[in-house]
């Protein structure tokens, strides 16, 4: 039987909730929390057990720092006086763990934590839900513009990639724009309901959107590199799959630097800097590779 | 949420400030406020964080020393005057209430 399964973790980070929730049902599986990656989270197996898990937030927490921050150390203190022991902390997001069958809850202020998450969701996911968002209409109206007037050396094969294209642009702008106006719905709804002395609002409306929208990607993907082939296209095919590997490849290689330059202890700001400029170099030597492999054979023409 | 931060105070918030009326432990906040309310308020660790660093922020609590992980505060002059005034408005509504039921 295995002992370590990896789960693709679709959750937002303001969903505390779901996650809470989704971590307790694992354990009372069997399976316990290992390592958080970037799209995939480990678990270790482990015996059935009723384990709470709970997540609060530390706003200055950065996936950049190389140690807790002088807050993550205090409330890791405060939470151990409560019977809490610390999992695992997820950008700003901290998650810890009791087996008391009455724990005192993390949070008992439900006005705080909602100020403590939108501070939190201000420092990352806000800024890059907004980038992801600009992107996508820099590319439509990149591959737009390219598809509506087409170079005249563009043949059915380019054509249909600027189709593709524009479909990824509008795809990448409809998740954008769902992530960034469900967070202001649920943020506006939670808002309402702590003033009427309630709790933060569910916010499990956008799971089943991405996971549709990531759907429709893998199959638009799927069928347009079909249709390559199909249509004899092996070289952009190729180059295409080769493009795809080396993103996945880039994105394994700069976790495993940020975790590596975290042991040098230098500061965030450096940490930053250093996994920009490797991730420039490492793109520059990957892509260049693959053009090189393609161009030397032929493939594209 | 359009009222300003800490103009009126929850209750957490409110037992939290009181325990800093003398230097007291963020470890010790949370069993000192079930202490004093009887144990109707409890204050979560996620929460005592939080509710220090805002106070701290602004500038309503002070760190006055720091033991391996133990972490003292007092109440400046400006939570003082906030924890004032969130008495006045409790004593305010009370006395309303007196007033509006004996009527």
């Amino acid at each position: 039987m295995k002992n370590v399964k990896y789960y693709f973790w679709d959750y937002l980070l303001y969903d505390f909730a779901g996650v809470e929730e989704r971590l307790s049902a694992l354990a009372a599986q069997g399976w316990y929390l290992d390592k958080i990656g970037a799209m995939l989270w480990k678990f270790r197996k482990g015996e059935p057990r009723a384990v709470t898990y709970a997540v609060t937030y530390v706003p200055e927490a950065s996936e950049f720092n190389a140690s807790p921050t002088k807050g993550q150390r205090e409330l890791e203190t405060y939470c151990e006086e409560a019977g809490w022991t610390k999992v695992a902390d997820w950008f700003q997001m901290q998650i810890y763990a009791t087996e008391q069958p009455s724990p005192l809850p993390l949070e008992t202020d439900e006005k705080l934590r909602l100020i403590t998450i939108h501070r939190s969701m201000r420092k990352n996911y806000l800024p890059s839900s907004i980038l992801l968002a600009v992107i996508g209409v820099m590319l439509l109206i990149m591959q737009g513009s390219n598809l509506l007037s087409p170079p005249s050396y563009a043949g059915a094969t380019l054509r249909s990639t600027y189709l593709v294209g524009v479909l990824d642009a509008l795809l990448l702008l409809m998740m954008s724009g769902v992530n960034l106006g469900g967070y202001y719905f649920w943020y506006r709804k939670s808002g309402e309901q702590v003033e009427r002395g309630g709790g933060c609002a569910r916010a499990s409306f956008y799971r089943g959107f991405n996971k549709a929208a990531l759907t429709a990607l893998l199959i638009l993907m799927i069928y347009w590199l079909g249709s390559m082939l199909a249509g004899s296209d092996l070289g952009m095919a190729v180059y295409i799959v080769g493009y795809m590997a080396v993103i996945s490849l880039l994105t394994f290689l700069l976790k495993k630097i940020q975790r590596g330059l975290k042991r040098f202890g230098l500061s965030r700001g450096m940490n930053i800097f250093l996994t920009l400029l490797a991730d420039l170099v490492l793109a520059f030597i990957f892509i260049g590779i693959l053009i090189y492999v393609v161009l030397k054979t032929g493939l594209l023409f | 949420m359009p009222r300003e931060k800490f103009q009126t105070l929850t209750e957490q918030m409110f037992y939290i400030l009181l325990c800093m009326r003398t230097e007291c432990c963020g470890m010790d906040m949370m069993r000192r406020a079930e202490e004093m309310t009887g144990g109707r308020v409890s204050v979560g660790p996620g929460t005592l964080y939080n509710l220090l660093d805002q106070f701290s922020a602004a500038g309503m609590i002070r760190e006055t020393s720091v033991e391996g992980r133990r972490r003292s505060y007092l109440l400046t002059q400006k939570g003082s005057q906030a924890l004032r005034k969130e008495y006045e408005r409790l004593c305010q509504m009370t006395e309303d209430y007196n007033r509006v039921t004996e009527e």
